[in-house]
């Protein structure tokens, strides 16, 4: 597979990619810094949330 | 306005449209042509002060809230550097200082997280379709009222959102397909600082002092750039762009009441646009351009 096409691959799953990449760790560091500890430890709450929005985004394509 | 202006006004609109341009075209020379220090000082100033927030948040020297609003600022004032720049107003090409020109547009872009040359190619387009629902690439921001201009600002840049496609078209048509792939490749690295801050314990400092800014702030210049001077519709030179009053004042809105002027003579520099504009505020008048606000 050529640069390119990886590129054009990587974006089409993009939303999903920003979920786990970002939006998993952002949403256990937020509870952790507020002090909230959630069942099955706040990075697994995070990474359920954001895979959950994820996935809505990259079918729906839109966060919001 | 004063009597005398009135007759100003109808004395310019009795001269034939030659007549008009040359007069409007003097002015505009007289604003253009000077260095403008300020946008040098405002592009690597703005850019070393962001620069600066990360290790100040790392080591706790600055609250993460307080760095927030200056990044806030940061972000909303990349564009109008780069915005010189892509108008060759900081150096022509050819000349001695061309250099700086390209500088002031590769070197600060980046944090907004666009290819310099992909916002002057469509930046450009946008000057020559203003307003055209099909060509111009910045038309997705129309709406009928400023709250309604905020949420089509966000809901087209979204996914598949609009904002996307009509630049990707306007890249296609200008025959810059590589400048599809280095923006993605921009964003791609962007994702993977973010990702890597993330995972290292630091994605509250990359949301609020990149990612969130860069949200706050491209919807803040969106509604000023392109839909405030823009939102009448009209297309054509005299027609496109329309001058305006701001709640925010002229600094609030990054100069953008003066727009017109702007698109009229795109060459003179952001900071002489409003000089420009009172001096030229008959012309266009008489040209019967939309600055009945200002």
């Amino acid at each position: 597979m050529s640069i390119p096409s990886l590129m054009a691959a990587v974006a089409k799953f993009l939303p999903l990619i920003f979920a786990v990449g970002f939006l998993a760790p952002l949403i256990s560091q937020s509870l952790t810094a507020i002090g909230w500890n959630v069942p099955f430890g706040n990075l697994s709450f995070g990474l359920a949330v954001a895979i959950g929005w994820g996935l809505i985004a990259q079918f729906k394509g839109r966060w919001i | 306005m004063t009597g005398q202006a009135t007759a100003d006004t109808a004395d310019l609109a009795a001269l034939p449209a030659a007549q008009l341009l040359k007069m409007e075209r003097q002015i505009a020379r007289r604003h253009s042509g000077m260095f403008p220090w300020l946008i040098l000082v405002w592009a690597f100033g703005n850019m070393a002060c962001w620069l600066a927030l990360w290790p100040l948040v790392f080591t706790g020297t600055l609250p993460l809230w307080a760095a927030f609003l200056v990044a806030l600022i940061n972000l909303s004032l990349v564009y109008l550097p780069t915005h010189e720049a892509q108008h060759d107003i900081i150096a022509r090409p050819g000349t001695p200082l061309r250099w700086l020109n390209e500088l002031v547009g590769h070197g600060t872009s980046w944090m907004i997280i666009y290819p310099f040359e992909m916002l002057r190619v469509t930046h450009l387009d946008h000057h020559r379709h203003a307003n055209n629902p099909l060509l111009d690439p910045d038309h997705q921001i129309s709406a009928k009222g400023p709250w309604s201009a905020i949420w089509t600002s966000i809901r087209e840049r979204q996914p598949i959102g609009r904002r996307q496609q009509d630049y990707l078209a306007s890249l296609e048509r200008a025959g810059r397909k590589d400048l599809i792939a280095l923006s993605l490749m921009y964003r791609l690295a962007y994702f993977a600082i973010l990702f890597a801050l993330a995972w290292t314990g630091h994605a509250l400092e990359a949301f609020f002092l990149w990612w969130l800014p860069v949200q706050i702030g491209s919807t803040y210049l969106l509604f000023f750039l392109s839909w405030a001077p823009h939102h009448s519709g009209a297309q054509g030179r005299y027609r496109d762009t329309r001058s305006f009053r701001s709640r925010l004042g002229n600094i609030g809105s990054m100069g953008m009441q003066y727009h017109i002027v702007h698109h009229l003579h795109p060459y003179i520099p952001l900071t002489r646009t409003p000089a420009a504009y009172w001096e030229m505020r008959p012309i266009l008048e008489a040209r019967g351009c939309n600055i009945a606000e200002l």
